[in-house]
């Protein structure tokens, strides 16, 4: 009899384990998943509503959760996706099941995530009034697809590399310290002036941020040229990171 | 259709180990042109063999021998460094029992995770979940966190979930020796069951009597190297030849050759020797060195030497010993032991006899003890085992083990067991 591996209820159970564990023990449970951000968000709402951030004081409040959801996505993503390999490492020597499923499992924890946290959003602006176009959805939709892509394939180099390299966690780290001061996280992207202006507009997720803001809130599509390289690119990542992960995730098994 | 579900050819796996591991950007930068040495770990050495369908081979070595390499690569978890395996068929990619489990969810839920891992559908799970409660016991902890499970029980859970798999290849590393041995016949049955249904098994196992019962190949490694590929018992043979030191492996071949003698001369048929191997001295305390046996003797009713006995039979046993130092109230223990190692009888003469004792004796003097009873055993093969000690009657106390195989031949006594008695019986029509 044919034994066809189920790939698709490994990835659901991979997932629905690690949520189950990651909130099991704690008070507050699944509440953690909103909690997080939430609280960043009133830290950030405090402080940078006193100064002059380009937004007007109306619109403040959900252009900040926009930023810090998209954000917050993409640094959990990246992270879990790299520590992916290693956190299985036991299962790993002793099973073999395609190792993608590991890391696909644990960047899609953060879009559950993600997901979770969108809804309180989605209240909060109805709350304040706005009411999403839906051609502006869409395209948040297909920005989050990109995101996810981009994630997904930086995340199948990352899990190889940190297993023979262990400081890539710090640096990775240390990197997304920096990307959050330049991810136009609480402050209009084209408010900023100078070299630091200029540099913060290059950069791709505070580029991608913006126009989800546009997007989600205004039904604007800015960008879109933008959007199409930045899908070039993230497919080169995601498809030259299959290869990559595939070629390398046999011969790494002994370096655990 | 290939006969060959397995074919390993040339297989060689090298793990480099350098001596300071650069895991580190700082060693890279600090200095990267500096060489860092390294030392090359040939844990598979030109290996090759095929296994056919419905083989159950057993792999023997060492720890460290590459018993688990071989079967990482097997599993596709490791890749060769140079030679090739093929596996034509689906193996059910486990080495480990239990592997995914997760502590801290229930044994329900655990029963989906390590499901899906080993490769089968939730659905799949679904219709065969009730079979896999049953069979693992658990029912009535189904919805306890695992961390609260006993040993035994995760055991069975895990093997429950894994004969499950549809695969046809198995690889077992040590995990048949699980459970009690009401589980363990159990999930015996179960292997069989497996194979006569066309499954294939890799068996890793430290345990003789598994690898001797239910083997029909072994394959024995020693550094990397395969050094036997054949039967089983020649398997065992040459394992338990490639655990010993030079001295012991010449110990062992001399008296290997003292029993094929005696197989020729008396006619002991070939089961009754082959298990000699598997109880041999060496996983024994050999004692100190303080004395050795110079002589055991089986003496039948008529006065004569022999190794046969029959049932019921009067017997006595000799044994002669010189010590080599001072042995304070000295002594001497003999127990007859089943083929499968159990004792069926055992005693040291001068405490359980109350024999005469000697209070001390010194280095050259020669000792000769005798034993006088009545066979109780039924027709088989037993092994006599022989100590000298001293009062203390500990086993490391003992001076020498020496082995020295016994057959009770008939006359058939119409009983079964080890053990021959025959009661008295009567029938009494009570009503009618």
């Amino acid at each position: 009899m044919a034994h066809r591996r189920n790939n698709k209820d490994l990835l659901v159970e991979l997932i629905r384990t690690d949520f189950k564990l990651r909130y099991s023990n704690s008070l507050l449970g699944i509440a953690w998943v909103v909690m997080k951000p939430m609280l960043s968000f009133l830290v950030l709402f405090f402080i940078f509503g006193a100064f002059r951030t380009g937004f007007n004081s109306k619109d403040f409040a959900p252009n900040l959760l926009i930023g810090i959801i998209m954000f917050t996505f993409v640094q959990e993503g990246t992270t879990f996706g790299m520590t992916s390999l290693l956190k299985m490492a036991d299962i790993i020597l002793k099973v073999s099941f395609p190792r993608e499923l590991a890391v696909l499992s644990s960047v899609t924890i953060s879009l559950v995530n993600f997901f979770i946290n969108l809804g309180v959003i989605l209240v909060i602006t109805l709350l304040v009034s706005f009411v999403p176009n839906i051609t502006g959805i869409i395209y948040f939709a297909a920005i989050m697809v990109l995101l996810f892509v981009l994630v997904y394939g930086s995340s199948l180099y990352l899990s190889i590399i940190l297993i023979r390299v262990r400081d890539l966690e710090n640096i990775i780290m240390i990197l997304f310290q920096l990307l959050f001061w330049g991810s136009a996280i609480f402050y209009d992207i084209n408010t900023l002036t100078g070299t630091v202006g200029h540099l913060v507009r290059l950069n791709p997720i505070a580029i991608l941020i913006d126009s989800s803001r546009k997007a989600l809130l205004y039904g604007q599509i800015i960008n879109f040229n933008k959007f199409l390289i930045f899908w070039v690119i993230a497919l080169i990542i995601f498809l030259t990171g299959r290869l990559f992960f595939n070629r390398q995730v046999k011969r790494i098994a002994e370096y655990f | 259709m290939e006969h060959q579900i397995i074919e390993v050819k040339n297989l060689t796996k090298i793990f480099k180990v350098p001596h300071e591991r650069r895991e580190t950007l700082k060693s890279y930068f600090i200095n990267p042109f500096k060489r860092v040495k390294i030392f090359k770990f040939h844990a598979l050495d030109d290996v090759s063999f095929e296994i056919e369908k419905g083989e159950f081979v057993g792999f023997l070595g060492r720890n460290g021998s590459g018993k688990s390499t071989l079967l990482k690569m097997i599993a596709q978890i490791y890749a060769p460094t140079t030679g090739k395996v093929h596996v034509h068929g689906s193996l059910v990619p486990f080495l480990e029992l239990g592997v995914g489990f997760n502590a801290e969810l229930t044994g329900r839920e655990n029963i989906f995770l390590n499901g899906t891992i080993l490769g089968m559908s939730r659905k799949y799970l679904e219709t065969k979940f009730e079979e896999i409660v049953d069979f693992s016991e658990i029912r009535e902890f189904l919805d306890l966190q695992l961390k609260n499970y006993s040993s035994g029980m995760r055991i069975r859970l895990a093997f429950s979930i894994a004969i499950q798999s549809k695969a046809n290849i198995f690889l077992l590393d040590e995990v048949l020796a699980v459970g009690d041995s009401a589980f363990q016949k159990k999930s015996l049955a179960k292997m069989r069951e497996l194979l006569s249904g066309g499954a294939t098994v890799l068996f890793v196992s430290h345990s003789m009597d598994y690898v001797q019962k239910y083997c029909s190949r072994v394959i024995v490694l020693e550094r990397g190297k395969k050094i036997f590929d054949g039967n089983a018992k020649e398997g065992i043979r040459a394992y338990q030849l490639s655990l010993m030191s030079p001295d012991q492996q010449r110990d062992y071949l001399k008296a290997e050759n003292q029993y094929e003698k005696l197989e020729g001369s008396e006619g002991l048929s070939e089961g009754g020797f082959e298990n000699i191997k598997m109880v041999a001295p060496l996983d024994e305390d050999r004692g100190d060195g303080s004395a050795d046996i110079l002589e055991v003797k089986l003496i039948n009713e008529n006065g004569n030497e022999t190794r046969q006995l029959k049932v019921n039979e009067k017997f006595k046993i000799q044994v002669k010993f010189r010590a080599n130092n001072i042995i304070n109230k000295p002594n001497v223990g003999v127990s007859l032991r089943s083929n499968a190692s159990y004792n069926l009888f055992g005693l040291w003469g001068a405490k359980t006899l109350q024999g005469n004792v000697i209070p001390q004796i010194k280095r050259g003097d020669v000792v000769s003890t005798e034993f006088e009873s009545k066979n109780v055993l039924n027709p088989g093969f037993y092994d006599l085992e022989v100590q000298v000690g001293d009062k203390t009657e500990r086993t490391a106390a003992s001076l020498y083990l020496s082995y020295f195989r016994v057959e009770v031949i008939g006359p058939e006594t119409g009983t079964w067991g080890l053990i021959y008695n025959k009661p008295k019986f009567s029938f009494k029509l009570e009503e009618s």
